[in-house]
């Protein structure tokens, strides 16, 4: 009886612990990613300025563009941010400029991704693909891409749209490259092989070595959405970008233009600079913690 | 020059060079794509500028001139051609001459800035370097330790802040609230050293602040994979000294920064030509942004050729120097 009672314990356990080990199993990367503390505080900067961009579409508390104060008024409670030469209300200018970063930010990464993916999974799959895509990578890798962006830019005085596809266009070989060499990693492993062996179509395999790769491409996507936001910061900042989005990039573009800087005018260059620090700090955290996070299951 | 032959093989140098070569000339192309598919004529804009300066010259005439002067008249493909013996088979590259400052040619401008920006590449990112190793392996030993979680965000930190607002707000510290130094120093092509050195003082700064973290990240995540490995292990059985210790360390996580640093060698040659702009140092970056600004097209076309030629060298640089330092690769 005594046995037979221990047996029944000792099954029930074990089927709880196939649940728990199932469970995990299923939630693994997200369970990991949420105790760890880097991807928790980008996680909440990044959800900081996210609410942040969506209040700022149904209200702002002044119009940014208009004048609404005095001129180069310091901080104080009815202008939390302070004013600008003009008397425009900075934190309002500040919260409307998280869209446009945002957007541009997602947007070129997004871009990037679908040309690094494509062309990097192609690499590293098809042997014969491979030389001739690396080397065109190689070609784009070389090019100094900020010096271009900014020819391009005033030639093409580009809306947040075009801008996120030039930066996208420019910046995909780091994705195709990394893309690149974990699939011909990947493409080593046993079941691959077996895959190859039984003569499953390529498609199948493809779409294998995506799903497995998904983890590292979304992390090199978030490191390249810090490039976006730093890309965008760049051209605003030397007036060469969406001038009329008003991100925080044309923010210090219009302080520095206003000799902001000769005035004291601390208020309007502070906060975008460290706004877009933070946004690129948190999303760095998260990239990095997602890369780790697969580096150390795989 | 006997050690060189074991470390490459001819077939590999050849295949290295003539890789090198193809992204040279898809750079070239890419230039004149650039400049010649965007929409709008070159010489509007010129000529606009020339007749608000002189009256009383014919616009057509002036057009036609100058479209003349600069082969614009010709169709795209012939333009294409002259452009192509212009700058591969004339030396040095001919790019015209520049639209703003007249008769003289644009290669000129841009190779007299060169040196500028080549010398503040140099010091900041030898010092940088210098003090991320440090930071670096020390970061590395202390890993999951306080100093060590603490380090990361704030070196992502420093990493994502723009280097133009990084450079803002040191001149807003040092030159208006603390007064060490200008703003802004003018010097240019004629000055004495010690002049050039003060005025580069705050932008050479503001360059390491902002590529420390990169350097760290990178030495730091390598000594971490070198931790882990097998001959640590057997160096720390065999009771070695602290310091010896650290500086085999040192030496292992050296190597794949190096081409880490060459690889982004694009980034960095953007954010040091922003810096350029915005100190008014008479570099590459300032001619090149001011000539984009300004459309004047010879001396962007000339300052992206050089530009893309520096990297093109420094990539090559990395590759063929790489087994030189680690003796335990070789291209054969």
């Amino acid at each position: 009886m005594k046995v037979k009672n221990f047996m029944i314990e000792n099954k029930i356990n074990g089927k709880i612990k196939a649940t728990l080990k199932s469970l995990k199993k299923e939630n693994g990367m997200l369970s990991l990613l949420f105790h760890d503390m880097y991807f928790k505080v980008g996680f909440i900067i990044l959800a900081f300025f996210a609410i942040l961009a969506l209040i700022s579409f149904f209200y702002l508390p002044y119009n940014p563009i208009a004048s609404t104060g005095p001129l180069w008024s310091p901080p104080s409670l009815a202008h939390p941010f302070g004013t600008s030469a003009s008397g425009q209300d900075l934190f309002s200018q500040w919260m409307y400029g998280s869209q446009p970063t945002l957007f541009v930010a997602f947007l070129s990464a997004a871009i990037a991704a679908l040309f690094g993916v494509i062309i990097g999974l192609s690499a590293g799959y098809f042997a014969r693909a491979d030389e001739p895509l690396m080397r065109f990578a190689d070609i784009f890798l070389i090019l100094p891409i900020l010096p271009l962006l900014i020819v391009i830019s005033t030639f093409v005085r580009p809306t947040n749209f075009t801008a996120s596809v030039i930066i996208g266009v420019l910046s995909w070989p780091w994705m195709a490259r990394t893309v690149r060499s974990t699939a011909l990693s990947i493409k080593q492993s046993p079941f691959i092989e077996v895959a190859i062996m039984s003569g499953t179509p390529n498609r199948y395999i493809i779409k294998d070595i995506f799903s497995h790769t998904l983890p590292l491409i979304i992390s090199i996507s978030i490191f390249s959405a810090t490039g976006g936001i730093l890309f965008l910061a760049y051209m605003d900042y030397l007036g060469v970008g969406p001038i009329t989005s008003y991100a925080w990039g044309t923010t210090l573009f219009y302080a520095q233009t206003s000799n902001a800087l000769y005035v004291g005018a601390w208020w309007w260059i502070v906060p975008s600079g460290l706004s877009i620090g933070i946004l690129a700090m948190g999303l760095s955290l998260m990239g990095y913690s997602l890369e780790n996070a697969y580096r150390g299951v795989t | 020059m006997a050690g060189l032959k074991q470390r490459y093989s001819r077939k590999y140098i050849v295949k290295r060079l003539i890789g090198t070569l193809i992204v040279y000339f898809s750079a070239v192309i890419l230039i004149f794509a650039i400049e010649h598919l965007m929409p709008g004529n070159i010489a509007y804009d010129f000529v606009s500028r020339l007749i608000a300066e002189n009256p009383h010259i014919s616009y057509q005439q002036a057009l036609q001139e100058i479209e003349a002067e600069y082969g614009l008249n010709l169709p795209i493909y012939d333009q294409f051609l002259i452009y192509i013996r212009n700058v591969l088979f004339t030396f040095p590259p001919n790019f015209g001459t520049s639209f703003e400052y007249l008769n003289d040619p644009a290669i000129n401008i841009v190779l007299r800035a060169l040196p500028f920006t080549l010398l503040l590449i140099v010091i900041s990112q030898l010092i940088a370097w210098g003090v991320s190793i440090f930071i670096g392996v020390e970061l590395a030993i202390r890993k999951n330790k306080k100093t060590d979680k603490a380090s990361v965000p704030l070196l992502y930190f420093v990493y994502s802040i723009p280097i133009f607002w990084l450079a803002l707000i040191m001149i807003l510290v040092f030159s208006l609230y603390l007064h060490i130094f200008p703003a802004i120093v003018p010097f240019s092509y004629g000055s004495s050293i010690p002049t050039i050195l003060y005025g580069m003082t705050l932008p050479i700064i503001v360059v390491v602040i902002s590529t420390i973290p990169n350097h760290t990240l990178i030495i730091r995540s390598a000594t971490i994979d070198f931790l882990k490995s097998d001959f640590v292990t057997a160096l720390k059985a065999e009771g070695l000294k602290e310091s010896t210790f650290r500086m085999k360390l040192i030496r292992n996580a050296l190597l794949p920064s190096i081409t880490q640093f060459f690889m982004q060698f694009g980034y960095l040659i953007g954010g040091i030509f922003i810096i350029e702009s915005l100190f008014s140092l008479p570099g590459m970056g300032t001619v090149i942004i001011t000539a984009a600004l300004e459309y004047d097209y010879p001396v962007i076309e000339a300052g992206l050729f050089v530009t893309s030629v520096v990297m093109i060298l420094s990539n090559l640089a990395a590759d063929l120097l790489y087994p030189l330092l680690d003796p335990r690769v070789s291209y054969i």
